[in-house]
């Protein structure tokens, strides 16, 4: 046991540093809100620590985590709509402090979730077609195709939110 | 320009440092608690080898479809008893318990293909369990637009959907909800070769296996008519039995499940039996 706790000093951390952003991010882009990002990025660590998955390079590592934080998004989501909650008047949730004020990212925030994932994963995380394909289990066309499509319509929701604020 | 902008646009996307915190603080007590698990190797294997699969998988279908062909035609000059075109099935009333199957590996997988399961409206119900073989398979892809009915997403996104389509011959039938099954049958798969779905299966043409499907009812398969069936994902593919395969501690908690379900006794299920057979005996009582 002692064992274990050692490595895992040594290991949970240096995971989590390089990995919480990516996973947080894409937590984020999915669910759209801090709070529900955070538990997100938490069951995803924790899903890393019950299956201790071993990685051929850092590419596969956060390959596995970005997937992970995908399912584990759509999880959380999922569970949400399932609970149908409706909060009391007093109850309402304060505001999420951390939406941060950009304009590019609100407009991303727009796009359907894998026009989002797709624009994170090829313009933030490097990743070519070919690979957001394997994460997404898509085809190389497909990616190509949504990537298009998330290009013209944030173009569009850009122009428009500028024309709105022009009439303003 | 605008690859740049997007950078520092997600760049401000930062978990806080409260929330790091927490998580590692889990993650140590998570660790101390957690047994290694004996799936974790198997598991790990599917990963590490995931990027060879595809090349590898690549070569042995190629030289399957050259065997498979001379297979099929010395199998086309041999004479061999027809199949009906439909499979009557005694007294199967009491099956109608059998409505889902818990996925294997359920944390890893838990609805990778959520919105693609939501959107062709996949039921839980399995109205045809049987064995058949692989004559034909490709892949297929297809646009659609999704409405989704969950709170926070928006409608009419544009999706594009890939899969397997899949021509497959019925050799056994141990379940069927309408009892009436034709010799062939083509089935629409939502994995692909390209996924990177654990529970992917390396189909190949020519195999035989034991398959649970949902007839298309009122789905983009059927509106667009290019299946009669849906070979449930995730739960069916952990159940995708070639012959001779045994069964594993997994699979054997899953039947085990099913066999409560049906009252069943659970001997049949257990590890090291053989799984086709286990099915049979399941399915047949």
């Amino acid at each position: 046991m002692a064992e274990n706790l050692n490595s895992c000093d040594d290991n949970c951390e240096l995971i989590l540093t390089r990995n919480a952003k990516t996973v947080y991010r894409t937590a984020y882009l999915r669910v759209g809100n801090r709070y529900d990002a955070e538990d997100v990025m938490q069951e995803v660590f924790m899903r890393y620590v019950r299956y201790r998955p071993e990685f051929e390079n850092t590419e596969h590592e956060k390959a596995w985590f970005i997937r992970a934080a995908i399912n584990a998004s759509n999880t959380h989501t999922h569970h949400l709509s399932a609970r149908r909650e409706v909060p009391l008047e007093d109850d309402v949730p304060a505001p999420d402090p951390a939406v941060p004020d950009d304009e590019l990212l609100q407009a991303i925030m727009r796009l359907p979730d894998i026009q989002r994932s797709v624009i994170q994963l090829y313009y933030y995380d490097g990743f070519s077609a070919k690979e957001i394909a394997e994460i997404l289990g898509k085809s190389d066309t497909a990616v190509r195709i949504i990537l298009t499509r998330a290009r013209e319509k944030l173009k569009k929701i850009i122009e428009e939110e500028r024309r709105k604020d022009q009439y303003v | 320009m605008f690859e740049e902008e997007c950078r520092k646009s997600l760049d401000k996307l930062c978990p806080s440092q409260q929330a790091f915190d927490r998580t590692l603080a889990a993650m140590r007590l998570e660790y101390a608690a957690t047994p290694r698990k004996q799936t974790e190797r198997s598991i790990n294997y599917k990963m590490n080898n995931r990027k060879f699969d595809f090349r590898i998988a690549t070569a042995v279908c190629a030289a399957l479809l050259v065997a498979v062909s001379i297979i099929t035609g010395v199998m086309l000059s041999r004479e061999k008893p027809g199949l009906p075109d439909t499979f009557e099935i005694s007294d199967s009333s009491r099956l109608k318990s059998v409505r889902y199957v818990e996925p294997l590996e359920n944390e890893i997988i838990t609805y990778t293909l959520w919105r693609d399961v939501s959107e062709l409206k996949i039921t839980d119900e399995t109205d045809l369990i049987a064995k058949v073989k692989i004559e034909d398979m490709r892949e297929v892809e297809y646009e659609y637009t999704a409405v989704f009915e969950y709170e926070g997403e928006r409608a009419e996104t544009d999706h594009v959907g890939n899969g397997t389509l899949l021509q497959l011959s019925v050799e056994e039938v141990y379940y069927s909800a309408d009892n009436k099954v034709k010799d062939t049958i083509v089935a629409y798969s939502i994995v692909s070769s390209r996924g990177m779905y654990l529970e992917s299966p390396r189909m190949k043409s020519g195999d035989e296996y034991i398959l649970f499907f949902s007839s298309t009812k009122d789905d983009v398969a059927q509106r667009d008519q290019f299946s009669d069936y849906i070979i449930r994902l995730p739960a069916t593919a952990s159940f995708w039995a070639k012959s001779g395969t045994k069964i594993t501690a997994k699979m054997s908690e899953m039947l085990k499940f099913n066999c409560r379900l049906l009252g069943i006794d659970e001997s049949v299920a257990e590890k090291g039996n053989m799984l086709d057979e286990a099915l049979r005996t399941m399915f047949k009582q």
